[in-house]
């Protein structure tokens, strides 16, 4: 909320009103006004206000019928009431009702400002609130978190780090910090902030004053360092810091007060919240995802099992009529030759049924500890040679050295191998390079060993790179793939408890990188 | 010469080019339609090898190759199946069969497969 609040003040009595709209304007609040109840539902029918101040005695509709007819309009708005002695039971229902507070008559100009104030304040955590929950979804959330905190602290920047998986403090998201020098100072002075918090285990707020001129910091605040009043907040998650907030007032700008921290206080708790049920909200939808796929891959692993055994009986009589035929044909006539085709074509469906099957295989399959560098070897017996020599494709080996065993079916993960390594053959029909390294990592303190294949073919469509481990999805032409083979290549990877993923190249080509639980 | 050759497939299309693969050899052919049918001939009469599906409607492939195995002991058996899965598989090796196709397979591939097994139990 960046403008000054806009309020509605009604009374029957001109003087007040005039007094408060004048004061209030003074102190650069938007104000409109009424004079009875009526109008005021009336005015607040027509825009949307943050306070209004409502005498309760008032004729026609009195200031209780307004205040519940204004809080069903738009329940956001904070109504104070203005009670006279006479009036206190009503001050007492007109809360019960929703009313913010309520001043009594006759008051003074700073007396109503100051409720005013707090008021506007709460309405601005109110529409906070709001904003932070209204999403769900992390990158809106925290362009919401850093926006506000610029807005409600007057900050000249605002910026959020979380930590990445590899457990290193990075910026999420950065607003006023104009460059890059800006926002590593920020980036590093939060390191040290986390780092000092982990130290004392604390996850309180940490304050900064110019730490340009701070000898602790002079590796890291430059001379330059802009700062003159760093607020560091960290975020937390079951008392464990999950990143940190910093916001800046630099140059010429005051110092923040304790409301201002108060304010600060209230916020971190309500980010580290909406960043938790963000994170669940995330964690819920891959979960889901991966049950989808999981049942997915199930039931058509089902079906094509069933389908490829009703069709081999057929395609048998096919195969065997036709070649009982071809033995009575004269090998120069066009029947002979029509006959050989469909030969052909039974062997191509015969090709894709047992495609059909590996993929539908859902039976167990012996993993032991295996060496991926031995297997990739092993793979490459079979296609190195045909593909340097007849297709120009140069295959560079970056093994990694020492690497952990996988828990693997080495035939299966050859298989897997055989099919990244023939489609890297085919998107490069002109020859070209392949690149297989090995080597490990880690993730959530799992480890795995990898394999990562780059071409230097045209790399994979954006538009099409969440469809090529779909079964039957195939970019090659008619007769030339099943569009089995990377999904035969996603089954046996997701049974081997693995990850495989597709990616683009910086430079150009593709890149597939299958993941495989390294054995402890 | 002269062997006699069981040919036991619920689907015709199969049973028909199959043992229009083996005729004119030298063998005389029998078909049967199903698992029941086949003990009920092996029952009356010898052969020298049965080619049997696994996958039937009545009595299965496995218990049609035991019975054959208690009524002509040591007869060769060729499996024919339209999927190699793990309990086909199992089958296969716990039979110990003289050989197996997995559907679809070629009027050549029968033909020396028959040949080759007949040769081995001669």
């Amino acid at each position: 909320m960046n403008h000054k609040a806009k309020i509605l003040v009604v009374d029957d009595e001109q003087h007040i009103v005039l007094m408060l709209s004048d004061g209030l304007k003074q102190r650069g609040y938007k104000v409109e006004t009424a004079f009875n109840g009526k109008e005021a539902v009336s005015k607040a029918g027509r825009e949307e206000f943050d306070v209004a101040i409502i005498d309760i005695k008032m004729p026609e509709m009195d200031g209780i019928a307004a205040l519940g007819e204004i809080k069903k309009m738009n329940p956001e708005v904070e109504v104070i009431m203005a009670t006279g002695y006479g009036t206190m039971g009503t001050a007492v229902e007109s809360m019960r009702k929703g009313a913010f507070d309520y001043v009594h008559k006759p008051f003074e100009l700073s007396e109503i400002v100051r409720v005013v104030e707090r008021a506007v304040e709460k309405r601005r955590f109110n529409d906070i609130s709001r904003a932070i929950f209204s999403t769900i979804e992390s990158n809106d959330l925290l362009e919401i978190i850093v926006n506000s905190l610029m807005n409600v602290l007057k900050a000249d920047d605002v910026s959020l780090m979380l930590f990445d998986p590899k457990n290193r403090l990075y910026t999420a998201i950065s607003s006023g910090a104009s460059d890059n020098v800006r926002k590593n100072t920020r980036l590093l002075l939060s390191e040290k902030t986390i780092a000092y918090l982990k130290e004392n285990s604390l996850n309180s707020l940490v304050l900064m004053e110019e730490p340009g001129k701070d000898p602790q910091f002079k590796n890291i605040a430059t001379a330059g360092c802009d700062i003159k009043f760093g607020i560091f907040l960290p975020l937390t998650e079951e008392d464990k810091i999950i990143g940190l907030i910093n916001i800046n007032r630099t140059g010429e700008s005051e110092y923040f007060n304790e409301s201002d921290l108060q304010r600060v206080k209230i916020f971190g708790s309500l980010a580290s919240l909406a960043l938790r049920n963000a994170k669940l909200y995330k964690q819920l939808q891959e979960t889901q995802s991966q049950l989808i796929q999981a049942e997915k891959m199930s039931a058509l692993g089902q079906l094509a099992g069933g389908l490829a055994h009703e069709i081999s009986n057929p395609l048998s009589g096919i195969l065997g009529l036709t070649q009982l035929i071809l033995e009575n044909s004269e090998t120069a006539s066009q029947n002979y030759k029509d006959l050989k085709e469909i030969e052909k074509a039974v062997f191509r469906c015969k090709k894709i049924i047992s495609s059909l099957l590996s993929f539908a295989r859902q039976d167990k399959f012996s993993l032991e500890p295996v060496n991926i560098n031995e297997i990739i070897e092993e793979t490459l017996v079979l296609c190195a040679r045909q593909m340097e020599v007849n297709q120009h494709v140069k295959i560079v080996k970056r093994f990694g050295e020492n690497l952990p065993r996988a828990h693997g079916d080495f035939q299966q993960l050859m298989q897997v191998f055989l099919n990244l390594i023939t489609n890297a053959r085919d998107v490069m029909p002109d020859g070209g390079e392949l690149t297989i390294e090995t080597g490990r990592s880690d993730e959530n303190g799992r480890k795995f060993v990898t394999a990562v294949f780059r071409d230097t073919g045209p790399g994979i469509r954006q538009d099409i790179i969440d469809k090529i481990f779909d079964p039957f999805f195939t970019t090659k032409p008619v007769g030339k793939g099943t569009g089995l083979g990377l999904s035969v290549c996603m089954g046996i990877v997701h049974r081997h408890n693995g990850k495989i993923e597709a990616t683009n190249g910086a430079e150009k080509g593709a890149v597939f990188t299958v993941s495989l639980p390294a054995c402890e | 010469m002269n062997e006699r050759v069981l040919i036991i497939d619920d689907d015709e299309l199969v049973r028909n080019y199959v043992s229009r693969a083996l005729s004119g050899r030298g063998f005389t052919l029998e078909t049967a339609v199903n698992g029941s049918s086949a003990v009920a001939l092996m029952e009356k009469e010898k052969f020298d090898v049965i080619i049997c599906d696994l996958k039937m409607p009545d009595i299965q492939g496995d218990e049609v190759i035991k019975r054959a195995r208690v009524l002509q002991p040591g007869i060769p058996v060729i499996v024919i199946s339209g999927s190699m899965s793990e309990s086909s598989k199992a089958v296969i090796n716990e039979m110990k069969v003289e050989g197996a196709l997995l559907k679809p397979f070629g009027i050549d591939e029968i033909r020396s497969l028959v040949d080759e097994v007949l040769k081995k139990t001669q």
